[in-house]
């Protein structure tokens, strides 16, 4: 029998917390601004598949649509890369993090009508910027294309979503806080802070020279491994434990990771190769091997969850969603963590009284580790890893809570709960071959590239048949977000929207 | 209105599952996940240990001192420096600036301008501009007698000293050139500077001289190309 | 797996129960991070000014004409940096001096006018820290990037026909037309004209030139590799050189 472990809030904290209430009354008070978030997400999602799709057969197939400005590839790329970030990856991980926030911390949703507008504005300003991608008003950096015109819109929006997000927190009647209830914090402090040095420092008032390039490169680092990686960790530390019905196997694992990517997790973003001092590079890389420590943290803990004592229940729909996630976060992140370091081949610690042993063991390690990256670098291995985690890991762990979130919020079924099955295959199946071409694609013209005999023409010609291969993950992605999508419009439809909006003869909707 | 058949029954909460009917050993109320007690493994506390071990070793081998002057391939600022060529030019000069403040302020001033009817200014003079050899031997062996220095005669009681003879022989030659190359870059001079290996040259020429020169004597030496 | 962290369970628990202490641990490995990534670099390298090429002091980097700054918008309106980079790796990193890119690794004063700095971070097309010296010729450029078949055979370059435009020969053919021939020249009576944003970002691209030689990044002498590869405690030889290379022969 689960445990329930609901507590009666104790007298000295009864100043702020209300009277629990049950899961079905949070749904209720969640279902409008987290359904409005989740759909918008989905429609982005479908947006910025058709965007990369495009993008994807210009790069083996570049007459496509170049007639015009606004689609040649420069512009379609960020315009894909915005819209899944900021128009899907946002609103889907706020939406699913405000309503396991409120289920939680079993506090009624602060403020959902407000909630709504400001992700209704959060929106509004995804369309000004991706509009102002395509139209050549990006801002110069990848990861930090959006224009400085839709940049406050953003801010302010996410701002007033926090602001709900922490008032939730806030009154809440649990008092113990779960790890996902940390994971979220993490999240919704970080990106403000991240995002308003960006834009200050590099789009507003510009640093001189390459500053510009480091904070760039830092924000976007940090935009994933931080703040995507804590909504994303969020939701799988809340559904894993939740489908299988076991506990969660250790709360000070949890704790362990949850430090120790933040202490090492915002520290990347500047690779071996940019011209930037070297302690720069040095630091991100060092910081990026300390990130081994929290991915570990995260693997055993969920690995233990799995195979948890309790009695089991019957294998929930969902669970591939999150599981499969769970594994792509896993490889992502050491695919990351391998394919950054730089490091010539020989150490020379003469500074250390260490054993030859040691040296030459460390010497080794930083050897390989090196190679690998000098070969990785400027090759499509970055943006399969990043395709790994932003569709293998984000995008099904958003699907998959937005799979199991929405019949509770809104009381109505989705229409066609076979297109689920289908969108899970299409999905796994397009964010695996999307991912695997453009890594092994990327190898080999690193490989390639470092090669002078060969001439450059040869390079591109051999990415050319796994930037194809690329091509077919990202169909067969568009192919699972649309099932996403029709399942999804369909179920706005047919609902009766009772739960969102009680009416004037049932004030409390339906019962 | 029509009974919707998408809403679940009526009688009791939402299942977990996605089509009515499935998953009858879903809980009947929804729970919250819980976190266990299990202890964190010690080995990943080591692999912390060891992981920050090694990256203060990366840091210290490749963070180039965290100098913003020091690029890949270089580990230190001294390699940086070391890769560089040689500014010969400003390193005469700063050499011959603390051996002018030491040898020759007392006379020439801090600003070049000697003193009036006592020491010659070098400042836009056209002796030290001017002919190296003229200047070398100057310096080597002194100047005696009447000079006539920016149109303005000069002959001072005391007279200049020789400087040949004040550095241990291995230095004379840098020093002097050092020397010469500070007052021919100051005060608005802009004069190539001397190397060491020129004032050998003009040493040897006159290693069997040890008066001062004249003006009359020195104006004869012709002006090196 | 093995016990540890012996700390009582309930002391645990309520320190990460309560909400402003765990905001304040994640606001202070923010900050941590911001001051190391941010500030630092900023202090560093934000007030950097001119500096001198050695041995002869000329002063570097001189800034972009008018021209060429309105091609580095039209540069960067276009994404241009999302297939081609602007950063040289030093010797001994990759193939980058081999294949012509570059006489010495890229630094800091190369940027220090730039607003973007562009670097780049996928190479689908070559490096182009240098291209001003590799190609100076304009007319190549334009064809380039009007039709980049033509140049490059196999490129996956797209055709950036946007920036041109095709229109009727008035009189006698204008001196700036398009030399266009096979499947890309326009039909008789008409010429392909470059309009003004393919003309800045042809200058922007002839003024793209990191060869001098800077403190940071002296050119090295030919055989010698510079720094630790291949070597063991020894610091680089530091022979003067006094004739820097003007560029070397480029290997496509």
């Amino acid at each position: 029998m689960p445990n329930m472990n609901v507590q009666a809030p104790a007298p000295e904290t009864v100043s702020t917390a209300r009277a629990p209430i049950s899961p079905r009354e949070i749904n209720r008070s969640c279902c409008l601004p987290v359904t409005v978030l989740l759909a918008s997400s989905v429609g982005w999602l479908v947006v910025a598949s058709v965007l990369g799709l495009i993008s994807a057969i210009k790069l083996h197939a570049p007459g496509l649509l170049s007639g015009t400005a606004w689609l040649t590839y420069g512009r379609v790329y960020p315009a894909y890369s915005f819209a899944l970030i900021y128009g899907f990856a946002a609103p889907a991980g706020l939406g699913l993090g405000l309503w396991i926030l409120a289920r939680l911390s079993r506090a009624a949703a602060f403020g959902p009508i407000a909630t709504m507008i400001a992700g209704l504005f959060w929106n509004f300003g995804v369309l000004v910027g991706t509009l102002g991608i395509l139209s050549g008003a990006g801002a110069g950096y990848e990861g930090l294309e959006v224009p400085g015109f839709a940049s406050p819109i953003l801010l302010a929006s996410y701002l007033a979503l926090a602001l709900f997000a922490i008032l939730t927190l806030h009154f809440r009647s649990e008092r113990e806080l779960y790890v996902s209830q940390w994971y979220l914090l993490m999240a919704l402090f970080w990106f403000p802070w991240i995002f308003t040095t960006a834009e200050m420092l590099v789009v507003y008032f510009p640093s001189r020279g390459v500053v510009q390039a480091v904070i760039a490169g830092w924000f976007v680092h940090n935009l994933y491994w931080i703040w995507m990686a804590s909504l994303g960790l969020a939701a799988v530390f809340y559904f894993l434990p939740k489908l299988t019905g076991q506990p969660l196997h250790s709360r000070g694992l949890a704790m362990f990771g949850f430090w120790s990517l933040a202490c090492f997790g915002g520290w990347g973003g500047v690779q071996g190769g940019t011209p930037a001092p070297s302690w720069l590079a040095s630091v991100s890389g060092a910081a990026g091997i300390m990130m081994l420590v929290p991915l570990l943290a995260v693997a055993v803990n969920w690995h233990m969850t799995m195979k948890g004592k309790d009695q089991k229940l019957a294998p929930s729909p969902f669970l591939p969603f999150f599981k499969f996630g769970a594994f792509c976060f896993i490889l992502a992140s050491l695919l990351q963590i391998v394919g950054l370091l730089r490091a010539p081949a020989s150490v020379s610690g003469h500074s250390h009284d260490l054993s030859e042993t040691v040296q030459s063991t460390f010497a080794l390690a930083f050897g390989l580790l090196g190679q690998f990256a000098e070969v990785a670098r400027f090759t499509h291995y970055g943006n399969g890893v990043s395709s790994l985690f932003l569709f293998g890991f984000f995008a099904m762990v958003a699907a998959g809570g937005i799979y199991y979130a929405v019949p509770k919020l809104t009381q109505c079924e989705w229409p066609a709960p076979e297109l689920m099955k289908w969108h899970f295959r299409c999905a796994a199946a397009g964010a695996a071959l999307l991912a695997a071409s453009l890594i092994i694609g990327g190898i080999r013209q690193g490989a390639a590239m470092n090669n002078p005999s060969l001439a450059f023409l040869e390079t591109v010609r051999s990415t050319v048949p796994f930037l194809g291969l690329g091509t077919l993950g990202m169909l067969l992605l568009l192919v699972g977000n649309c099932a996403l999508g029709i399942n999804f419009a369909r179920l706005l439809l047919n609902c009766r929207c009772s739960e969102c909006c009680p009416s004037p003869t049932n004030p409390g909707g339906r019962s | 209105m029509n009974p919707d058949r998408k809403h679940p029954p009526q009688n009791g909460p939402s299942k977990g599952g996605a089509s009515p009917g499935s998953a009858l050993s879903q809980p009947l109320v929804e729970t919250e996940p819980t976190a266990g007690r299990a202890e964190s493994p010690v080995w990943l506390v080591v692999l912390l240990g060891v992981l920050l071990f090694w990256a203060q070793l990366y840091i210290e081998n490749y963070a180039g001192g965290f100098n913003p002057r020091v690029y890949d391939p270089y580990r230190s600022y001294a390699q940086v420096d070391a890769a560089n060529p040689k500014d010969e030019t400003g390193e005469l000069i700063a050499k011959g600036e603390v051996l002018y403040s030491q040898l020759c302020v007392a006379c020439h001033q801090g600003n070049g301008m000697g003193s009036p009817g006592q020491f010659p200014p070098l400042a836009g003079s056209e002796w030290v501009v001017g002919s190296p050899d003229r200047l070398i031997r100057i310096l080597l062996h002194g100047p005696t007698g009447p000079f006539k220095v920016k149109s303005v005669d000069w002959n001072p009681a005391t007279a200049m000293v020789s400087f040949g003879s004040a550095f241990p022989p291995d230095q004379v030659d840098a020093n002097i050139g050092a020397i010469l190359t500070f007052i021919r870059q100051s005060w608005g001079n802009n004069a190539p500077l001397i190397k060491p290996e020129v004032v050998k040259r003009v040493r040897e020429e006159t290693k069997d001289r040890s008066a001062p020169w004249t003006m009359d004597e020195l104006l004869k030496i012709p002006e090196t190309p | 797996m093995f016990r540890v962290l012996s700390v009582p369970d309930k002391s645990r628990r309520a320190i990460m129960n309560q909400g402003p202490l765990v905001f304040l641990g994640v606001y202070l490995a923010m900050a941590l991070s911001w001051l190391g990534m941010v500030f630092v670099p900023e202090m560093q390298l934000g007030r950097m000014q001119e500096t001198t090429v050695p041995p002869a002091g000329g002063r570097y980097p001189a800034p972009r004409s008018g021209l060429a700054q309105e091609g580095r918008d039209v540069y960067r309106a276009n994404g241009c940096y999302y297939c081609h980079t602007q950063q040289v790796r030093a010797r001994g990193f990759g193939a980058d001096f081999e294949r012509g890119w570059g006489a010495r690794h890229s630094v800091a004063p190369d940027f220090l006018y730039d607003r973007p700095v562009m670097l780049g971070n996928v190479r689908v097309g070559p490096d182009l820290a240098n291209i001003g010296v590799r190609q100076p010729n304009a007319a190549t450029h334009l064809l380039h990037l009007y039709d980049p078949q033509m140049t490059a055979p196999g490129s996956t370059m797209p055709p950036y026909r946007f920036l041109f435009e095709k229109r009727k020969i008035s009189g006698s053919p204008s001196p700036e037309a398009l030399k266009l021939s096979g499947e890309s020249a326009p039909e008789p009576g008409f010429e392909v004209v470059p309009k003004p944003d393919a003309l800045a970002l042809v200058a922007y691209l002839q003024s793209l030139r990191a060869d001098l030689p800077l403190f940071e990044a002296p050119l090295p002498l030919p055989g010698k590799k510079p720094g630790g590869a291949g070597t063991t405690n020894q610091p680089p030889d530091g022979t003067p050189t006094t004739n820097p290379a003007s560029g070397t022969t480029p290997v496509k």
